[in-house]
Formats: C-alpha cells, sequence, structure tokens
C-alpha cells in the first residue's frame, strides 16, 4: 500500500509538472510564426522575364538588436519597421544618386526623380501630375492604378498620424478632393498654396503607397480591425514582401516577384535578433551576417582594418540637440544659457565620445541643408563662459541652483556626453545633477514640455528641408515634437510659415538663415553634434547609398 | 486520497496568490513614472492626441477601475495585447515559453546528473584535493557572472575555434524547425523524427545549457555535499557499514537518498528561478525566450506583457514547489499530508 501511494505521489507531481508544460506551450502550428503571401523556396530556379524568380538565390542576412513589428506605413513608429516599409513598398518619387565630399554614396536631395510614377510634372509649385507605370503591380498582383493610389493617399488623410498632418500641413493635401484621377494611370494633385517640398514630403517613407482594397477585403469589417491587419500585412509593390516574422527571433523577406523594375539581386533577406552588440560583431566577422547596424564606435578602426568589411559613416542630418529650459527662473535669463553653450567641450566630446565619427554642430540646421549658415557663436570658452555668468547677476555660480539633467537610458552616448558636459559647468560653478530615466518617462518629460526641463533631444528629419526642421524644433507649441520648451518668438513662426509657401530659393535660404540667427541669439537649445550614421557590411556586398531617412533598401544592393 | 485532498487544497491556494500578485504587479507597473503612451504614439503625437489615445484605452479610468477590466479580461484568458511586438500577450508567450523551458529544464538536467554525483564525492573524498576541486568549481558557478562565461564560451568556441554555431537563437538561418507540437525543438524533433532538426538543435542549444548549467551546478554541488557530509556521519550510515554491506550500496542507496531532500528542495528553487527566464543567457545566445521578452516589455513600459509574465512566473514556481513537495512522499516515505 506504502509502495502504491510512493508511485502515486510520483506519479501527481510528474502529472502537475507535465500539465503545466503542456497547458502553456502548445501553440498550434499554424499560429506561429505568421506566414503572410506566398512562399519562395530556396532552391535555385530559372527566369527569363522580371516577372519570375531570380535565377539563384541570394540571402542577405542583416543582424538586427531588436524585434520589428508594425508595417503599417501611416502609424509606423519603428525605424526597423520603417525599413521594412521602404522595401515592401513604393514611394511616387525618389531621391537619385551621388556621391559626397568625401566619397560616399549617398542620395541627391536636391534631386527628386520617378520612381512608382514613370513620370510628373510641377505645374508652378501647386499641381502636380504624376503618370504612373504601367507595369507597377501590388505584391497581390493587383494594378497600380490611379484609383489605388487615390485610395492609399485618402487612407493617410483618414487616420490622425504623423503622415496625415505631413500631407495636411507640410504638403498642403487637406482634402481628398484635391487628389483627381485624370485616367487609370495618372494622378493629379492640386495643392492649397504653393509647396517646395511637395515632392520630397512624397519621398517620405508613410507617403508609400498601400492597397487599400486588400486591406478592406482582409482586414476585417471596422477600421480599427483593418488598421491592425495593415500592421501585421505590408500591402505595397516593393521590390520585396514579407515572407515570414517570428516575433524575436527573425523576419524573412522575399522578392516581389510582380515587381515592376529590376528583380533585386537578394532573393531573400533575413533580419536576425541578435540583442548583444558585440555577439553581432562577431557574427559579421565571422561572415553569418553580412550587415550590422551602427556598430559600436570604439570598435569602428578595427572594422575598417578588417580587409573583409566595407564601413560606412555617413554624416546625417541628424542633431543632438540640448533643451534648456528658457522660461523657467533664473534661466530665463539668456546670459546664463550662453554661459552654458561656451562651457560645452564641442571638440573633446566629438573626439571622445564619438570617436570623430561626428560634425560639429555649427548651427541649428546642419551642413548640407539649404540655407545652413554657421550660426552658433557658441565655442568652447570658459572665460566667456564665466563672463556672462557674472553679467547675469551669479559671479562664480553663487547663487544658481543646480542643473537636474534627466539622462535617457539605454543610449550610452548621450550620458557619457553629459558627463562632459557636467565637468565643464562644475569648473564655472555650475553644479548638475544627472539622473538617469527610463524611456518612457524621459519622452513623457520632453513631450509634456515639463517646466524646468535639461534633455537632451536627438532630432533627424525624414524630409530633409531646413523650414521642415525649423517648424518642428522652434515655432511655437505648447506640447509634443520637438519644441520643447516652448520657445515663442512670432517672428520666428512667420518666417517658417512663409518658408513654407516660398518657391524662390533664395528668399526662402534667407528665412532659413533668419530663424537661425534669432535663435542663435536666445539659445533655447544648443546643438551639440551630428552624427555620422554607420554601417558595417561583407566587402562583397555593392550598391550601398545612404538616405537622408537612414533605412537601408536592399534592392540596390547586389553582391560582387 | 488524503494526497489528492492536499493537491488540490494546494492548486486552490494558487487563486489568492496569483490574485495578490496581480494586484501588485499592476500596482507597480501602473504607479512606475513614465506614461506608455508617450512611447506608444509617435513621437510626433500632440498633447490632444495623447488625452485621445488615453480614453480610447481606458487609461483615463481610475486605478480600481482599470484594475477590474484587467481581472475580468485575465478571468476569460484575455493577458492584454503588447505594443511592441503587436500580438496578444497570450501568443507571445506561447511561442517563447517553450524556448525558454526547454533550455532551462536541459541546464538543470545537467547540472542535476554532474552536481549531484560530484557532491556525493567530494563529501565522500572529505578535504581531499578532489574535495577541494569541486569547491572551487562551486565557488566560481557562484561568482563568475552568467554572461561572463557565455561570452567567453562564444569568443572561444564560436569565434577562435568556430567549432560552435553561431549564437544566433534555436537555429540557423538556412535550417528548419521540426514540425510545432511542443514548441520545444529537442522534443518536437523526436516526437516527429526529425532527426536533421534533432542534431541541429542540440547544437545550438549546447552553449547557452551549458552556461546556463554551470551556474545551476554550484548550489547542487554545494547542498549535495553538505547535506551528504551530515548523513554520512549519521548513525544509520555507520550502523550499515558496520553490517559489511559495501561502501557504494551505503552511499547511494542509504546515505544519498536521506541527503536529497533538501537538494531536491534547492532543485525546485532552481527551477522556479530559472524559469522565470535567465535573461542574461537568453541576451547573450540571441535566445527567443521569456526573460528577454519581459525585460525589453519593461524597458518599453508595455503594461500587458510584464504583468503576464510576473504571472506566469508565479504560477510555475508555485507549481514547481507543489511538485517538490509531493516528491518529498517518494524520497522519505516518513513524509505524509
Amino acid at each position: 500500500m506504502k509502495q502504491l501511494r510512493k508511485w502515486f505521489a510520483f506519479g501527481l507531481a510528474t502529472v502537475v509538472v507535465l500539465s503545466l508544460l503542456l497547458a502553456s506551450c502548445a501553440p498550434a502550428a499554424t499560429e506561429v510564426p505568421t506566414s503572410v503571401g506566398p512562399v519562395v523556396t530556396d532552391a535555385p530556379v530559372v527566369t527569363e522575364s522580371p516577372t519570375e524568380p531570380p535565377v539563384v538565390e541570394h540571402t542577405l542576412t542583416i543582424a538586427v538588436s531588436a524585434d520589428i513589428a508594425g508595417w503599417d506605413p501611416v502609424t509606423s513608429i519603428y525605424w526597423l519597421a520603417n525599413e521594412v516599409i521602404v522595401n515592401t513598398h513604393d514611394t511616387l518619387v525618389d531621391y537619385g544618386p551621388k556621391t559626397d565630399a568625401n566619397g560616399n554614396p549617398v542620395r541627391d536631395i536636391t534631386n527628386v526623380v520617378p520612381n512608382l510614377a514613370e513620370s510628373f510634372t510641377d505645374e508652378g509649385g501647386k499641381v502636380f501630375t504624376f503618370v504612373l507605370r504601367p507595369n507597377a503591380k501590388f505584391n497581390n498582383g493587383d494594378p497600380v492604378t490611379a484609383q489605388a493610389v487615390k485610395a492609399s493617399f485618402e487612407r493617410v488623410l483618414s487616420i490622425p498620424s504623423l503622415a496625415s498632418w505631413l500631407l495636411t500641413d507640410v504638403a498642403f493635401v487637406k482634402t481628398a478632393d484635391q487628389i483627381t484621377v485624370v485616367d487609370d494611370a495618372t494622378v493629379k494633385f492640386t495643392l492649397a498654396d504653393t509647396n517646395p517640398i511637395f515632392l520630397k514630403v512624397l519621398a517620405e517613407m508613410n507617403m508609400v503607397i498601400v492597397n487599400v482594397a486588400e486591406i478592406q477585403a482582409k482586414g476585417g469589417a471596422t477600421a480599427e480591425d483593418q488598421q491592425k491587419w495593415a500592421s501585421a500585412n505590408p500591402t505595397g509593390s516593393g521590390p520585396y514582401m514579407l515572407e515570414k516574422y517570428e516575433a524575436g527571433v527573425e523576419l524573412v523577406l522575399t522578392a516581389n516577384l510582380n515587381y515592376w523594375g529590376e528583380p533585386p539581386y537578394y532573393s531573400k533577406v533575413v533580419y536576425k535578433i541578435v540583442p548583444d552588440v558585440q555577439n553581432r560583431l562577431l557574427l559579421l566577422q565571422n561572415g553569418d551576417v553580412d550587415v550590422v547596424y551602427e556598430p559600436p564606435l570604439k570598435d569602428y578602426e578595427t572594422l575598417k582594418a578588417n580587409p573583409d568589411l566595407s564601413v560606412y559613416a555617413t554624416p546625417t542630418f541628424g542633431t543632438l540637440f540640448w533643451w534648456l529650459p528658457f522660461n523657467t527662473p533664473p534661466w530665463d535669463k539668456v546670459e546664463l544659457r550662453q554661459a552654458i553653450a561656451h562651457a560645452i567641450p564641442y571638440e573633446t566630446i566629438i573626439k571622445d565620445v564619438t570617436y570623430g565619427y561626428a560634425a560639429p554642430a555649427l548651427s541649428w540646421i546642419p551642413l548640407g541643408l539649404e540655407g545652413h549658415i554657421n550660426a552658433s557663436p557658441y565655442n568652447y570658452d570658459l572665460v566667456k563662459a564665466a563672463e556672462l555668468l557674472t553679467t547675469a547677476g551669479y559671479p562664480g555660480g553663487v547663487g544658481l541652483p543646480t542643473i537636474t539633467f534627466y539622462a535617457k537610458q539605454g543610449v550610452p552616448e548621450e550620458e557619457q556626453v553629459a558627463v562632459y558636459i557636467q565637468a565643464e559647468l562644475a569648473k564655472i560653478g555650475i553644479t548638475m545633477e544627472i539622473q538617469p530615466v527610463a524611456l518612457a518617462a524621459h519622452s513623457e518629460k520632453l513631450a509634456s514640455h515639463e517646466a524646468g526641463l535639461f534633455a537632451f533631444n536627438f532630432w533627424i528629419p525624414y524630409v530633409p528641408d531646413p523650414i521642415y526642421s525649423e517648424f518642428w524644433n522652434f515655432k511655437f507649441s505648447e506640447s509634443g515634437c520637438c519644441n520643447y520648451g516652448s520657445f515663442n518668438d512670432p517672428s520666428v513662426d512667420a518666417l517658417i510659415d512663409k518658408g513654407l509657401y516660398e518657391l524662390d530659393p533664395a528668399i526662402r535660404n534667407g528665412y532659413v538663415e533668419e530663424v537661425q540667427r534669432k535663435v542663435a541669439a536666445f539659445v533655447p537649445s544648443i546643438p551639440i553634434y551630428h552624427p555620422s550614421w554607420n554601417v558595417a557590411m561583407l566587402k562583397s556586398i555593392m550598391g550601398y547609398s545612404y538616405y537622408p531617412d537612414t533605412l537601408l533598401r536592399f534592392g540596390q544592393l547586389y553582391g560582387e | 486520497m488524503r494526497i489528492i485532498i492536499y493537491t488540490l487544497k494546494r492548486l486552490l491556494l494558487l487563486i489568492p496568490i496569483l490574485l495578490g500578485i496581480s494586484i501588485i504587479t499592476f500596482a507597480i507597473t501602473h504607479i512606475i513614472p513614465g506614461d506608455p503612451l508617450y512611447i506608444l504614439l509617435s513621437p510626433y503625437a500632440k498633447e490632444d492626441d495623447i488625452q485621445n489615445a488615453r480614453v480610447e484605452l481606458g487609461l483615463d479610468k481610475p486605478l480600481y477601475v482599470q484594475y477590474g477590466i484587467y481581472l475580468n479580461d485575465l478571468v476569460h484568458g484575455d493577458l492584454g495585447y503588447a505594443y511592441r511586438t503587436r500580438k496578444p500577450v497570450l501568443d507571445d508567450i506561447k511561442q517563447r515559453f517553450p524556448a525558454t523551458f526547454e533550455l532551462t529544464t536541459l541546464s538543470l538536467f545537467l547540472a542535476v546528473i554532474v552536481g549531484v554525483p560530484l557532491g556525493v564525492q567530494a563529501a565522500v573524498h572529505r578535504d581531499t584535493w578532489f574535495d577541494h576541486l569541486v569547491r572551487i568549481v562551486s565557488v566560481g558557478g557562484v561568482s563568475i557572472p552568467i554572461f561572463w562565461t557565455g561570452v567567453v564560451l562564444i569568443y572561444i568556441l564560436y569565434y577562435k575555434l568556430k567549432i560552435a554555431p553561431p549564437p544566433m537563437g534555436r537555429m540557423g538561418i538556412m535550417d528548419t524547425p521540426p514540425d510545432t507540437i511542443t514548441g520545444m525543438y529537442i522534443m518536437d524533433s523526436i516526437l516527429t523524427k526529425n532527426w536533421v532538426a534533432l542534431k541541429v538543435s542540440l547544437k545550438y542549444i549546447a552553449l547557452p545549457a551549458i552556461t546556463l548549467s554551470f551556474a545551476m551546478l554550484a548550489p547542487i554541488m554545494r547542498i549535495t555535499r553538505n547535506s551528504m557530509l551530515e548523513v554520512l556521519n549519521s548513525n544509520f550510515v555507520r550502523t550499515a557499514r558496520s553490517l559489511g554491506l559495501s561502501k557504494r550500496t551505503v552511499i547511494y542507496n542509504d546515505a544519498l537518498r536521506n541527503a536529497l531532500l533538501p537538494v531536491v528542495t534547492s532543485i525546485g528553487q532552481i527551477l522556479g528561478w530559472s524559469l522565470g527566464g535567465e535573461v542574461l543567457v537568453e541576451v547573450v545566445f540571441s535566445w527567443p525566450g521569456l526573460g528577454y521578452y519581459a525585460v525589453n516589455s519593461i524597458l518599453n513600459t508595455d503594461y500587458a506583457p510584464v504583468q503576464g509574465f510576473v504571472l506566469l512566473t508565479a504560477m510555475i514556481y508555485v507549481l514547481v514547489n507543489l511538485a517538490v513537495d509531493l516528491l518529498y512522499t517518494v524520497i522519505d516515505p516518513r513524509i505524509t499530508y
């Protein structure tokens, strides 16, 4: 009896463990991974036309740090998701290629070229007509017609988002009536006013064309359901389509057999999630992955010395801004903000924190955008900084409150920059405490324009235009991105508003310059540096070109 | 019969435990600074958009009302929606739990089959060089950070010697996983007789399992050794030896059985702790398990996955301890419930 009871107890213990196991880990075979679209086999296949699979399977593998989800172009906010979007969809127009002063392959932001549109005309900066490519198809085989393009933009207008705001307030397409279907292949936009950057907005990733008919047919009855479906199912006409997504593991793109352009060299692109950055580098150096984004800058020279790797460090239009609480006493005294600006060791930070892979910020608009001037008079000068403190009535910093600087957790460079600044401020008598905060808390402090806030914000304009940058950073706004101190100068607002409409480049650049001068005098924020965008890949991969949005276009890459 | 009633009682106790944990987790995740809406929405969102989303998601309601809604969803099997992965939390957990469970159980198995015999031998050969070696290994297992062990193994075996597979998760890019039954690749490979997948799975799990088992090994060895020392000095062992029983029989049949109770307790605790997600091993080996998922969710202030993860971990911990308590009656017949 005792023996029986013993085995019964043992059995019960086993059942508890097994039931726990089975109850918790029995996903149906069809649930994971999510598969979308037709599956392309790995076997080599033969092709004679662009509508058939490429001749040989080439796989491009990219090691990335985190999950990639949410591919609805209208609502996407994650950088990697944006990269999936630009490779699975098309914009009507794109930027042409060029080589920058350092020999880096980049896009020419002054040369907008046709893309999904075969051609376009610009009538006085107010009426734009696009003729679509006759062979353009969505990845499900539906033709890309003028009606489909109009429906795609109507969808953008219907979902409150950055994309809809871009369309209405920056591109001046306020209602769907402004988009006219001329014929099946021709679509016309009549803007509410003249617009010098309409084409640049259309080249932006949020403006890719989606297949609304497919979203409505498969996405469910409600708009909310359709939005959820669209965020998991790219429906574009781009060179790639989503084959598989397994959260936390990998995402696989395969060549779109319906693509209107040249079939991509890489018939498969695999994102592997490798959280540890050093592992990503080891995988690249051993040839197990092909591309790694943003390798640690300290390892950059080692990677450059590796004959098997190509490393690209391209200057960006991004800026690390330090926002100051100019509405909160005593920091409302401009001399105090100027003193802080003079106490920042810009060159040392670029040398020690970014290992030289950043450009000094000479203004609030980066070099390379039209209208940039060297507007910042704030070089590193502690004597000048001390004098300004005295002028402000705080000689030696006596009587000034301690600055609490909020550093975003998970971005070590920003914390390092803060440490360098902290040390220099101490030399002129200003005490600064660095308080790390979680991403959400940091975002909340910025977006709510918290009073008395000292914090960094990294800004990169997806629409590479100076007025666009000035609009976001310096036009008055009580909340949200990116005028985080609610900087309010009506004359600046007027210049920005005029710049949004002005077609004459010289006049427009004049507005851009004037805004920079006004901002430089007031110092609502301090530009610290413009970082470079860094990519390391195997030497055998050719065709890399830097885009202002930093997203890689896989269709342009090819093997040696 | 009594054991069934005991088991049912313990299972019923799960309800107040989980209820209490859900209240604590819910409160903590909602009190910590940082509004998740500022991450969920575009950074370009205006205050109005934030307020609208708050109302839409019910985050404007009092905390107790939000908890009531959460609890109601919970009893209907809805753990909420993970904004980071854009999937229901339950789906995410279903997908990731098998990876964590497989790694943990294999590591524990390795730690037990190595740790218990070593602990026994260390006790039998007390104060010899072997005992000292076991103690050094034991101290190393406790004091060496687990991620460091993983990084060193990857550097030497993968990067330098190229004999280990890349630290890219459960399989290589070109490998095909077995058909899903349990979600555990080794188990599924065996069940579907997919020997190729079995070989690949074992290859990929080897380094993370060795890394994790090294950390588990130390407490198991140490407790086995100490427990055995106590038992070996007891009267019944001396009596058994004096009756002429062989040393091996006395050690493994009599002494070890009596020394096993604290060892089993510690194994239960280690299993519960590890199933909670050995985050560092998962990060280092890109292992798509629950631990890394939970940490990512915490960093992104994604409430629902964190709550779901904590509830699951608590349930596992309680069930594992129940299983350990039931095992006591097998190991020591004097114990009854």
